[in-house]
């Protein structure tokens, strides 16, 4: 059959929440499927067709058990998904390094989710204790003395409270209402953190790795013979235009820092703001965490293996949806050149669970930035 | 010197976050000091150690006149199994006395003059995907080395006396042999390194259409020019490829055309190397002990003796008597019952066991964490060979053991929940009694599969809801 020239275009996702969100499912055929939410707000998800043809299969979220033989790891984590009913990046994230947490992904699935978790811990202290500290200096002219002791007790907290006393009447508002303000806003951009940290933030890192791996993938397609080079360089062209997008999506979301006592003054406004701003970076970076580690993993082994991790790579690559940067003049070029024949190299498909790929695909989820 | 190995170890462990310069430095560090400081093996186990990261940063190399030499060849060398000159391949054993000869039949001063150029010669940068000095310095020894000893393998091939002296001098008639390949690599190195860059990097894995003519035109130019022996762009081609039968049909198809060697076609020169190739990997196995190989790496040594013997049997290459291939099976059977299947219950089952309560929180963690892992690694090790377990006659054994396991860890689980049930688990609270019943689903999982595995998580996860808070 012949499709009219652009068949399939009008039903590219035009916007994040309709590209939806990668799932780090161990069941090789679910790899990196994405969840996203109906006009009902039910979820449902988005499985690349398995013949290899464009487009996708669209399944209710709640039908996935019984229509594809999930591993264990891969039933609790459509169960947790499930109760917690949401498709946003943080949420899915949470969920899956809770689920491999249970260790029914492997021990060291299982360590380095614990890890992961921490380290969240550890980022939202540290932006926390600087975003106060940012924010006081900008506010008070860096009268107060703060440690990150501070925030992990109570003491510590009163103390800041009665330092943001001046402050807050000139805001009409309490210390604990402004407090609680500070605290709010340090959880919603904890994992990017805020500029002068002694630390990158994990969305920082994440970037970071997007901007290593479209290097590498460069570096590497020029000493490839194999149309797998072809492939790298576009997954390199889409990674940077990513980062760079990403960029700008993080210095929005670290600008109200500037001007604190506006934004804390106009708090209501303000964090709607600073969550949309947030959520957009995390739907920018969201997916590029697997392909980063599929990369690694990859490189220290053979050629070939390579091809066929620039293959995968190609084909969940999570290109930004045309309204999300309609204003970026290079878009329409990065578009048109991922538009191109893909052969991969290798099959797969539904049958029974392989435990070999399935392993291949655990392999992965041991690692994070 | 006795702490190096644990500082390899160490810098294995950190090998990805060693700056580049750092990798440069240590590397050419190593390479100078193989002579001076170092053994020879403890040079090759330190870059041995470094190779995963000298793959990545490809440092610029310590370049000696022997290792310009032995580029054209380079590929073609192996650890020999035994004082056998092996078919298309050079043992690396061959080396050293073959370059003291080459260098004392050369002119003094030529090499002299070789020497300094190479000390004037800038490094490439860190990086760089070929050393430019090597062809460049390479072409004027290549060329001489190659006349020079041409001479002295013909007089050889006519003078009794003669040979006998030059084997005796190079160590035997295998080093002699290797010396004649690797003249005959010699007298073909400029072609050689035209093909080297159309076959890289190494390893080749699935060969490319371009690839496959790239070798057809190596093989007619050198035919045409009557320079050398065809037959050694083959060897030189499988020498640089993961699987090497590959270019079988490729050699087929280039018919009866003159490989130099004693008659045989293409295809007869390829199979002659694959099976020398074959029966080197096969005596290797059969020395396997399963002791210090892990787990996974007789998997996968079991994978590819099975690939491989399917391969040869494929193309009637293991027809008659193969003793090596006899020996490397049973050897690989025994390897993996006594040392995989024999104590897959001593290594799994403990997994499952709840932590030790009577140490401390983290050392009980730590060992839970480890003993997961062992017998994860087991359990996959197991599978893998099952995949392929008739192939060393090892099936009925392996099936045996994955379904003795599947019931044992079916048994442990219904007694956990039988135990929840029973109320004899709520000291330890449900996070805890979760945790026990994950461990038992995920084990269940691997070996018995998912269905298993999955009533035992529905069972266990009722059971345990019902537990007090």
């Amino acid at each position: 059959m012949n499709f009219p020239r652009g068949a399939g275009q009008q039903f590219q996702p035009t916007k994040f929440e309709e590209r939806g969100t990668a799932v780090a499912f161990t069941t090789p055929a679910l790899s990196q499927a994405r969840i996203r939410q109906d006009s009902r707000e039910q979820l449902e998800l988005t499985v690349s067709a398995f013949s290899g043809v464009k487009g996708n299969y669209v399944i209710r979220w709640k039908d996935v058990p019984d229509i594809f033989s999930l591993t264990m790891h891969d039933r609790a984590l459509q169960d947790a998904i499930h109760s917690g009913n949401s498709c946003l990046p943080p949420d899915v994230r949470r969920a899956t390094l809770e689920t491999a947490k249970t260790g029914l992904a492997g021990p060291e699935a299982q360590r380095m989710a614990e890890e992961a978790l921490s380290d969240d811990e550890d980022e939202k202290l540290l932006t926390s204790f600087f975003l106060f500290k940012a924010a006081i200096e900008k506010m008070s002219g860096g009268r107060m003395d703060l440690r990150v002791s501070d925030l992990t007790t109570e003491a510590g907290r009163d103390k800041i409270k009665s330092g943001l006393g001046d402050i807050a009447q000139r805001l009409h508002t309490s210390s604990n209402e402004l407090y609680r303000r500070l605290e709010n806003w340090g959880g919603l951009i904890a994992q990017l953190g805020i500029p002068g940290m002694p630390r990158d933030c994990r969305l920082r890192r994440l970037i970071s790795g997007i901007s290593n791996l479209a290097s590498m993938l460069e570096l590497w397609a020029d000493t490839d013979k194999s149309e797998a080079s072809d492939l790298a360089r576009v997954v390199a062209r889409v990674a940077r235009f990513t980062e760079e997008f990403a960029r700008d999506q993080a210095v929005l979301v670290g600008r109200p820092v500037e001007h604190a006592e506006r934004v804390l003054a106009n708090w209501d406004k303000a964090e709607a703001n600073i969550r949309k701003d947030i959520e957009r970076l995390w739907w920018t970076v969201d997916g590029w965490e697997f392909i980063i580690l599929l990369w690694h993993d990859a490189e220290r082994q053979d050629r070939d293996t390579q091809r066929s991790a620039v293959t995968e790579i190609y084909r969940i690559l999570p290109m930004i949806p045309e309204k999300e940067a309609a204003n970026r003049p290079n878009l329409q070029a990065m578009q048109e050149s991922t538009k191109m024949q893909v052969r991969a190299l290798e099959g797969w498909n539904s049958g029974a669970l392989d435990i070999e790929m399935v392993h291949r695909v655990e392999t992965i989820k041991r690692r994070h930035l | 010197m006795t702490d190096l190995a644990s500082e390899l170890r160490d810098i294995e462990r950190k090998l990805f976050e060693i700056p580049d310069e750092k990798v440069a430095q240590l590397t050419l560090l190593i390479e100078r000091s193989r002579a001076v400081v170092l053994s020879a093996a403890m040079a090759d186990a330190a870059l041995g150690t470094l190779r995963p990261r000298l793959v990545r940063t490809r440092p610029p190399r310590h370049l000696t006149l022997q290792r310009i030499f032995c580029h054209p060849f380079e590929d073609l060398l192996v650890i020999p199994e035994d004082q056998e000159k092996q078919f298309g391949r050079i043992s690396r054993a061959s080396l050293a006395p073959c370059w003291d000869y080459v260098v004392h039949s050369l002119d003094a001063a030529s090499v002299k003059q070789l020497e300094a150029t190479l000390r004037s010669e800038a490094a490439p940068s860190i990086g760089a995907v070929a050393d430019p000095r090597i062809p460049k310095l390479g072409a004027t020894l290549w060329s001489i080395a190659a006349r020079r000893l041409r001479e002295d393998i013909s007089r050889a091939d006519s003078d009794a006396a003669f040979r006998a002296d030059l084997a005796e001098k190079l160590g035997g008639e295998a080093a002699l042999a290797d010396l004649a390949d690797m003249t005959g690599m010699l007298e073909i190195a400029a072609p050689l390194e035209k093909l080297r860059e159309e076959l890289s990097p190494k390893p080749v894995g699935k060969m490319l259409d371009e690839q496959v003519e790239a070798v057809k035109e190596a093989f007619a130019a050198v035919s045409a020019s009557g320079a050398g022996l065809p037959g050694y762009v083959i060897a030189f081609t499988i020498a640089r490829m993961t699987d090497g039968f590959q270019l079988l049909p490729v050699c087929d198809g280039m018919a009866d055309a003159p490989t130099g060697f004693d008659g045989l076609t293409p295809g007869q020169y390829a199979r002659r190397m694959l099976a020398g190739d074959s029966k080197r990997f096969f005596k290797s196995l059969g020395r396997v002990d399963a002791a210090k190989v892990p787990d996974i790496n007789v998997a996968g040594m079991v994978e590819d003796f099975v690939r491989l013997v399917g391969r040869m049997e494929a193309d009637g290459m293991a027809d008659g008597p193969q003793p090596e291939m006899d020996v490397a099976r049973s050897r690989l059977h025994e390897v993996v019952k006594t040392g995989m299947l024999d104590s897959a219950g001593d290594t799994v089952l403990p997994a499952l066991q709840a932590p030790d309560g009577a140490v401390d929180a983290k050392a009980a963690k730590d060992a839970a964490f480890e003993a997961k892992l062992q017998a994860e690694t087991r359990v996959f090790a197991i599978q893998k060979v099952a995949r392929v377990a008739q192939g060393i006659g090892a099936d009925k054994a392996v099936g045996l053991t994955l379904k003795t396991l599947g019931q044992q860890i079916e048994q442990g689980g219904g007694g956990l929940v039988a135990d929840i049930k029973a109320g004899k688990m709520n000291a330890l609270g449900k996070d805890a009694v979760k945790q026990q019943l994950y461990g038992a689903v995920r084990m269940l999982e691997l070996v018995g599969g998912s269905q298993a595995a999955g009533k035992l998580m529905k069972d266990g996860l009722a059971a345990i809801e019902k537990m007090p808070d």
